[in-house]
């Protein structure tokens, strides 16, 4: 504009907006794209950088970190480590030359073989990922089944409640191990049938966590809150309640996943999960108490190691998750 | 009582009873209470005298195992004609009623009072005995019917049992001709919130009565932020109303892609100063080329410098619109199938204005990815919500809006609160000790808040306090409630100037004052009675310094002492002469 400038802005004319007090709210907002996204991270950038701190304070969990980072390599990337083998990956490559086990470095075996010329560095890479999607899978569906489970007993209460934790009960006083003989004699030895059998019984403990949450929870004042705004039941099972009672589920869903890794290997041991030649650090171990005698040490150690690592890992990081969960922690 | 016009909520002969397993708690015991519109009724009384459960009732919001509302109606929203019309039919059923013999009296209120304290005439040791095995043991999900022997015994009260009014209108509604609109809505009682379902329920809470807690800190959700609880509420009532704005907000945009055209405005036009905090007002901004012939084909970003007023701090914004003509910039849209989409996205939001809770609008809105287009209701209820936050004095309320409530303070959150409660206009607000939890600077905030917006929003509000100087700040009328039955009833005036109900008196006495020196603050003596075994007779008269033989035995009725003064004394309604 030529000449001086005029004090009011001319938009305030020609739209008749009024010009309010501008603040750091103003500053945040904005219609592009980028501040849109910003604008939605910004509080759950706040609240990750905040439980990010809790957790950068226990060095344990700091370290669970660091194990689980390594073993996440080896599942996403296993092919960098050991080229997979044939069609189905989670077989261990053989080699009829070898008939007796060979130590580490013999033949191009860096970590040593087992019977038949069973290579058990790719052994132990590939039964990473086995470990892991196995673990990942029962805890998954477990702690779904048992989140809405628990959920409905929690909060409907009375006879519901009362058949729901009875049939629970019944599954709880199950022995797993006997479970999985049963279902071994059925359906045959192999990792499917163990799967099988752990999922039936670890739904369970989830069921019972969440519907502890859920009875203490549905007492709070904003339930009652959000009722007296006109929600339904279903929106305030869903939206006001789960949200503020997974987080112990979770913690020890966290944990769970070394304990099914312990349990699966365990059954291994014992014959009754994977056979030998699969992918699977229990049945690898299994295969090396027999040629222990003969000073096949390595066939039990490095399995043992990879069991105690992920158990380890999970473990951390359940109790730097109890931390950082706990609500009292974060006011 | 009184024929008003304005009568918004009208609760007659509420009796709550709490099933619990020492016995059956006797919360409510016929209550009568209306709720002007535009009013502010105060309830007062000490603890456990059932002022919550009588508002939690008004919503339905008492839990139905352990309670149970066993009688009585709350008329909510009644049109002047029909409560004209129901009223007229309440006094057919109570002449029926008068007309009876003494025999069948008894014989009604033993069958349609089953639940309530029945004046007995006498009663001896074995018949107390068996009204506490059979009637009183609580643990008995329902009380067993009176045996005969103690039927007779039973002295009928003058009015009817509104169970058997209800009995009456409900009988007469199918005979009553099925034109008369008007006559029908009242003898079916349509407007009586506690003969309607829980879906009716839901679009009622929130919608037309909402509720405001004692604790803010403990009423808000901690996962949630506070823009996002208010939204949550704004989708769940006003979707209809979001799904216009979206519309209307889709409209300018299809006019502009038509024209090729798409809007590159920002929405602010001053910045506030990194430094000082002031807001930076902007100099008159220049056009960088000329006119509008440049704007149009391309995009611009020009980016200009501002200067800070006070400290010449310099800011830089993007440019808007042209400084010498006032258009805004638009930049062009190459993609030209743009218009279709977004035509056929509204017509999406069209379905939904027309019927929010269409089975297919439903299921959409659960499928992932299907389910965006409920982001653009979202985004305008947190736009309302972000309003709301502005309406209730919050300073900066968009940056407030993406705090989670435990950022907030005491004070703040109860004003978000506020905000929820008033998000879709309320008619009725109860506030059950909404300033309880508050610091007393923050209360008389809180309170003026509250009054200014009842003015604003023409709501009416129901307050439950402890705090008599509250009841004094804000109220129009005071109800004074003890041991689940009104005690008084009058204008806040009146019941500081003139209490006639000893527990009135009482409490006003219990006020601690600057002027007068005591030694001791005065006190009612003795505590509020376990309402499992309440008193016989005014349930006042163990704690009253009047109290004769008669109060023991007969229960007060509520009466109009003075033109909307009603209290429920035997001492007061005799020396008036109305016994």
């Amino acid at each position: 504009m030529k000449g001086g400038k005029p004090k009011v802005p001319f938009d305030k004319e020609s739209k008749g907006k009024e010009k309010k007090p501008r603040a750091i709210g103003d500053l945040l907002e904005g219609k592009s794209v980028v501040s849109k996204i910003r604008l939605w991270l910004a509080p759950r950038v706040r609240e990750l950088r905040f439980s990010l701190y809790l957790m950068s304070k226990s060095v344990t969990s700091i370290a669970g970190l660091i194990i689980l980072a390594f073993l996440l390599i080896l599942v996403v990337l296993p092919w960098v480590f050991a080229a997979p083998n044939g069609v189905n990956p989670y077989k261990m490559p053989f080699n009829t030359d070898y008939q007796n086990p060979l130590p580490p470095g013999e033949h191009g075996y860096i970590l040593g073989s087992g019977r038949t010329g069973a290579d058990y560095f790719y052994g132990i890479i590939w039964g990473a990922r086995n470990s892991m999607e196995f673990a990942i899978e029962i805890v998954l569906v477990s702690a779904i089944i048992g989140t809405i489970l628990g959920l409905i007993a929690g909060y409907r209460g009375g006879v519901i409640d009362e058949i729901i934790m009875r049939i629970t009960d019944v599954f709880l006083s199950i022995p797993s191990l006997v479970l999985v003989m049963a279902i071994a004699a059925i359906l045959g030895r192999n990792l499917e049938s163990t799967k099988l059998a752990l999922l039936a019984v670890w739904w369970s403990g989830y069921t019972r966590i969440i519907r502890g949450q859920v009875l203490s929870i549905r007492e709070n004042t904003y339930i009652d809150a959000a009722r007296a705004a006109g929600s339904g039941d279903l929106k305030i099972m869903f939206r006001h309640i789960l949200p503020n009672s997974w987080s112990p589920m979770v913690v020890n869903a966290t944990m769970d996943m070394g304990t099914v890794v312990l349990v699966m290997a365990g059954l291994s041991y014992l014959g009754l999960g994977a056979e030998y030649g699969t992918c699977e650090w229990g049945s690898m171990i299994q295969e090396g108490q027999r040629w222990l005698v003969y000073g096949a040490w390595w066939m039990i150690v490095f399995p043992g190691i990879m069991i105690l690592l992920f158990v380890l890992a999970f473990n951390l990081i359940g109790d730097g998750l109890r931390d950082i969960l706990d609500p009292r922690m974060r006011r | 009582m009184s024929e008003d016009k304005n009568v918004l909520v009208d609760i007659s002969d509420l009796f709550i009873n709490f099933y619990t397993y020492q016995g059956i708690v006797r919360a409510i015991e016929g209550i009568d209470l209306q709720i002007m519109r535009g009013e502010t009724l105060g309830i007062v009384g000490e603890t456990g005298c059932g002022k919550s459960v009588t508002a939690k009732a008004i919503m339905r919001l008492i839990q139905v195992p352990p309670g149970k509302i066993e009688d009585g109606s709350i008329h909510f929203l009644e049109p002047p004609a029909v409560r004209v019309k129901r009223k007229e039919f309440e006094a057919q059923a109570q002449k029926l009623y008068e007309k009876l013999p003494d025999k069948d009296k008894k014989k009604m209120v033993a069958q349609y009072t089953p639940h309530t304290e029945i004046q007995y005439d006498k009663l001896t040791e074995k018949d107390r005995k068996k009204l506490s095995s059979k009637r009183m043991s609580g643990f008995k999900k329902r009380m067993k019917p009176l045996p005969p022997s103690l039927i007779d015994k039973i002295v009928p009260s003058q009015t009817a049992p509104s169970k058997l009014v209800i009995a009456y209108m409900l009988k007469k509604a199918s005979t009553a001709p099925k034109d008369d609109k008007i006559s029908q809505e009242a003898l079916r009682m349509s407007y009586d919130l506690l003969r309607k379902d829980i879906p009716f329920m839901q679009k009622i809470r929130g919608r037309y009565i909402s509720m405001i807690f004692q604790e803010p800190t403990s009423a808000l959700n901690p996962v949630f932020t506070a823009g996002d609880q208010i939204a949550e509420v704004i989708l769940q009532h006003r979707v209809v109303e979001m799904a216009k704005r979206v519309q209307k907000r889709l409209d300018g945009e299809i006019s502009l892609s038509e024209k090729g055209q798409r809007p590159r405005k920002i929405p602010h036009k001053t910045k506030n100063c990194p430094s000082c905090g002031l807001s930076v007002e902007k100099s008159a901004p220049t056009c960088p080329g000329c006119g509008n012939v440049t704007f149009k084909t391309t995009r611009i970003k020009a980016k200009k410098t501002y200067h800070c007023s006070i400290c010449d701090n310099k800011l830089n914004t993007e440019e808007t619109w042209c400084g010498k003509c006032g258009n805004e910039f638009y930049g062009r849209v190459s993609w030209r199938v743009r218009p279709f989409f977004l035509k056929t996205y509204r017509k999406l939001f069209q379905l939904i204005e027309k019927n929010p809770n269409a089975l297919y609008i439903r299921v959409m809105g659960k499928i992932p990815f299907v389910k965006q287009f409920r982001k653009n209701l979202y985004e305008e209820a947190f736009k309302e919500s972000v309003k709301m936050l502005e309406i209730v004095r919050i300073p900066d309320p968009k940056a407030i809006a993406y705090r989670y409530p435990y950022e907030l303070s005491g004070g703040m959150q109860q004003r978000v609160m506020i905000a929820i409660a008033l998000s879709c206009n309320p008619k009725l607000l109860v506030a059950d000790e909404p300033t309880t939890a508050l610091d007393v600077t923050i209360q008389a905030q809180i309170l003026k808040l509250m009054r200014d917006l009842k003015q604003a929003y023409g709501s009416s509000i129901l307050l439950i306090t402890h705090n008599l100087g509250v009841v004094a700040e804000m109220c129009d009328r005071v109800g004074v409630m003890y041991a689940g039955s009104m005690a008084e009833i009058a204008d806040a005036r009146t019941i500081f100037k003139f209490p006639l109900h000893p527990y009135t008196v009482g409490l006003m006495q219990a006020v601690p004052s600057v002027q007068l020196e005591l030694d001791r603050l005065f006190t009612i003596k003795g505590s509020v009675p376990n309402l499992i075994y309440p008193p016989s007779g005014c349930r006042f008269h163990p704690r009253c310094d009047y109290a004769k033989e008669y109060c023991k035995q007969v229960k007060p009725e509520l009466v109009e002492i003075e033109k909307n003064h009603f209290v429920s004394c035997h001492k007061v309604s005799e020396a008036r002469g109305y016994v």
